[in-house]
């Protein structure tokens, strides 16, 4: 019987989905049947930081079908909605093409070369002037390793500056701090393993189910299978998320600190602490880092009863006794969070109050048990926290500001070692505000859209338009293409070859698996050909291939916490992936740091692990230990008041991904997808005689915006909900731009602003 | 025209009305509720804009449903129109 083809893809879709939770729906059909052209290609999603293993369908150069890729071990074979976008980015119609050079206001297509050569003569001139530290680099999470990485030689190694940034400054930094400051290195100590082996999740300020859909569906999946297992939510506002939870705190927003103290207070009074874990394997710091005793953080503790954090939060004093109670019963507790904790003006101290409770009561280092830190950008972590790519960060979890770094550096790149600046650069903030005053008069962005996603982003506009910016992208227009003197055509993912890492430590390999479109160039070549045209024909003469750069790189990390050295090309295009420490090509990656099966907790002399489970060997920790910090209530940098009555929080949604560069690529799917809108409380709309639909106001001391309102039962009452995707109304012009002063990471979650119906 | 094979995570008390109302809807194939709750089903649309909205019509109208779990997607129709 003939099978027309549309049939066979109905099987194909059917069987494949089937096989994906280990069915088999139609015995005997194979996928090779109608296998005709279609190649097969093991890939990475380019969307977000969970690191789903992707295989792309290519036929004749196009990419015509994507799915799940079964082995691995991260998604299993499944992927979430935002595949359906996957195509539609490489092929959209908005894919920049040629490079630009703005002549009088306008863009002048000129070739690459030309623009090459018009930057390098711009930036040698300001550097000739001016000197490096006018110049400053802007990347992205989304780029490759390899793209930071040759970023960071061109600007660190060989220019002289160390003004290189990146976005995960404004999502992740305070997540590193955190991690630096209580475990004494950057990245959690578990992976993903420990989902499906945990009693309780803690989700804070974390919408997982829209943001991160396949690390929800394996904590739903492990949920329905072992119904006792407890969920817990911290965050203002009820997401998808609570379907499954068993309980959920609503603080106000950027008050949730207090609640972290008192869930620790009534682990210590109701019996849940391991004083003999803190004993052996943790400091406790005040909240300048002098070590205290258990008594003195006992003590502190005291002052955060359940109560006084109900009153500062608005969250009751019954449900943190509760969560705090479900954290002490529960064997094992795995925490994750994301931007609700980490864009705050103490973001890292959430981070280290949300650590102290797994320090506190042992619940670290074993299976199913781990402070976690979930990802946005797919290479957020393997890129700019492991590549260096943010201002006083050298390849490899280096710090400019460590002599014996800056020399290896320096030998690995074959660049005078004074050319590596000890001083941290700018960071992001102070980066785009010496923008606006001229101190850095040219600025490289790479892969990202800051003119949109600066918080008080038009503040920054000024400086975007006030000096020599150029702009490597792979769609136009963008806000930031706006404002740029030069364009250059950037290849997209599946038309270059590189290495994401994930959320949890893994690095995997993406092939090229399609000619780039029209001029477009991978971004490390535009970059490595920058440098030679300025002049660093040498330094940059070397790097053929990604490979090249790569194997370059893994000299970097040998020896250290992050240690890559058995992560080759040949490995990673075979494997799905492996996570770091991977100190020789023969060893599997390391599901757990600082314990038992740690490479380099296994190297260890005996003497370091004698009567210990766990070392915390990373450049900042000492003795080995953890620090439980003593960490104070403090508030928002804009608290509301009588006139700014409102907190308004941002977020992402499920169908739409960053400042929709990538999935509001076709005319089409912009229409499909909501309005911009404004989520507000049923009660808060009845007081301000606002119902669904009706436009409002948004007042920030930033500006003002009118919404569309969306009156529903999400955002706790006195919240606001923005999503912040949309062009056409950049939320982010109306959020606070004070920062953390540790992770100089902006306080996105929480600006005070008033409402009215428009 | 665009085509995924999806997996369906549904409570499992709800798990047998979200495949009712799934079955009464165009364009949806059911291949019946497997391990732990999980409907297989085909979606089948003209665009992939269509596609994403009816993985929101099925996440919003039917209670009980926890997610929607793309496995395959085939877009080759689409790609060639473009
Ligand atoms: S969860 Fe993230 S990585 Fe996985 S398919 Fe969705 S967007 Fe891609």
């Amino acid at each position: 019987m003939a099978v027309s083809r549309r049939d066979f893809l109905k099987s194909t879709a059917a069987a494949t989905a089937a096989a994906s939770i280990g069915v088999n729906l139609l015995p005997g059909m194979s996928n090779q049947v109608f296998a005709d052209s279609m190649q097969w290609h093991k890939s990475v999603c380019r969307y977000c930081g969970v690191g789903c293993g992707v295989m792309i369908g290519e036929k004749n150069g196009n990419i015509v079908s994507v799915k799940g890729d079964s082995e691995n071990t991260i998604n299993k074979g499944h992927l979430c909605v935002k595949a359906f976008y996957l195509h539609k980015a490489v092929h959209a119609q908005t894919r920049l093409h040629h490079a630009m050079i703005k002549k009088d206001g306008e863009f002048k297509k000129v070739s690459v070369e030309e623009a090459l050569e018009f930057t390098a003569k711009k930036f040698n001139e300001i550097r000739k002037k001016h000197g490096g530290n006018a110049l400053a680099f802007y990347g992205s999470g989304q780029a490759e390793t390899e793209e930071t990485y040759m970023a960071n030689k061109l600007f660190k190694g060989c220019i002289g500056t160390n003004n290189v940034e990146g976005n995960p400054r404004l999502c992740m930094a305070s997540a590193v701090g955190g991690y630096l400051t209580s475990l004494g290195a950057d990245e959690p100590a578990g992976t993903y393993e420990d989902i499906e082996q945990t009693e309780m999740f803690l989700l804070i300020g974390s919408n997982t189910a829209e943001a991160h859909p396949i690390i929800f569906e394996r904590i739903m999946s492990h949920k329905n299978k072992n119904p006792n297992v407890k969920i817990v939510i911290i965050d203002p506002r009820k997401t998808p998320t609570d379907q499954v939870a068993d309980l959920h705190l609503f603080p106000k927003p950027g008050f949730d600190l207090p609640i972290f103290n008192a869930i620790a207070h009534v682990l210590i009074k109701e019996g849940y602490a391991d004083k003999d874990f803190v004993e052996k394997h943790a400091f406790i710091k005040d909240n300048k880092g002098n070590a205290v005793t258990f008594e003195d953080y006992k003590t502190f503790l005291e002052d955060y009863t359940p109560d006084k954090a109900a009153k500062i939060s608005g969250t009751p004093a019954n449900d943190i006794i509760k969560a705090a109670r479900m954290f002490g019963k529960s064997k094992t507790a795995m925490s994750m969070w994301t931007m609700g904790l980490n864009q705050r003006q103490r973001g890292v101290w959430a981070n280290n109050l949300v650590t102290n409770l797994h320090l506190l009561t042992g619940k670290i280092g074993v299976p199913g048990s781990d402070s976690f830190s979930l990802t946005g950008q797919p290479n957020a972590c393997g890129g700019v926290r492991e590549g260096g790519g943010l201002c006083h960060l050298l390849p490899g979890h280096h710090l400019v500001a460590k002599e014996p770094h800056r020399k290896l550096a320096a030998k690995i790149w074959d660049v005078p070692y004074e050319n590596i600046q000890p001083k941290p650069g700018k960071h992001t903030v102070a980066m785009f505000s010496a923008l606006n005053e001229g101190q850095i008069k040219g600025i490289y962005i790479m892969c990202t859209n800051p003119a949109q996603s600066l918080p008080n982003a038009s503040k920054y506009w000024k400086g975007l338009n006030d000096q020599f910016v150029v702009v490597a992208e792979s769609f136009f227009p963008t806000m930031t293409t706006k404002y740029a003197d030069v364009v250059l055509p950037a290849a997209f993912w599946t038309e270059k070859e590189g290495v994401y890492g994930c959320t949890e430590r893994r690095s995997q390999y993406m092939p090229k698996v399609k000619d780039a479109q029209g001029d477009a160039q991978w971004d490390a070549y535009l970059l490595r050909d920058l440098g030679k045209k300025m002049g660093f024909e040498k330094e940059f003469t070397k790097y053929e291939t990604a490979q090249d750069m790569w194997d370059e790189y893994r000299l970097f990390t040998k020896g250290t916490d992050m240690d890559l050295t058995g992560a080759t090309y040949d490995r990673l295009k075979n494997l799905r992936g492996l996570t770091w420490p991977i100190p020789d090509e023969n060893h599997p990656g390391t599901y757990k740091r600082y314990t038992k099966n740690d490479p380099v907790f296994d190297n260890l002399p005996a003497e370091k692990r004698a009567g210990r489970r766990m070392y915390f060997y990373g450049p900042a920790a000492s003795e080995g230990k953890a620090s439980i910090w003593m960490r104070p209530h403090e508030e928002p940098a804009e608290p509301t008041d009588a006139e700014f009555s409102y907190a308004m929080t941002t977020g992402r949604i499920l169908e739409h991904w960053h400042t929709l560069t990538m999935t509001g690529t076709s005319p089409e799917l912009v229409r499909a997808a909501p309005k911009p809108y404004a989520e507000i409380n049923p009660a808060d709309a009845r007081k301000l005689g606002v119902a669904n639909r009706d436009m409002v106001e948004l007042e920030s001391r930033r500006g003002k915006m009118t919404f569309e309102a969306r009156v529903i039962d999400r955002p706790a009452p006195g919240t606001v909900f923005v999503p912040w995707h949309w062009e056409e109304k950049p939320i982010n012009v109306l959020c606070n731009d004070a920062f953390d002063p540790g992770s100089k990471e902006p306080e996105y979650k929480v600006a005070a602003i008033k409402v009215r119906k428009a | 025209m665009p085509i995924s094979g999806v997996v369906i995570m549904t409570q499992p008390e709800k798990t047998e009305n979200v495949l009712a109302l799934l079955n009464q809807k165009d364009d949806v194939t059911t291949y019946g509720v497997h391990k732990d709750y999980h409907i297989i089903a085909v979606l089948e649309a003209d665009s992939s804009r269509r596609l994403e909205e009816m993985t929101k019509e099925i996440q919003q109208e039917m209670p009980g449903v926890l997610g929607i779990f793309p496995a395959y997607v085939n877009f080759e129709n689409e790609v060639n129109e473009t």
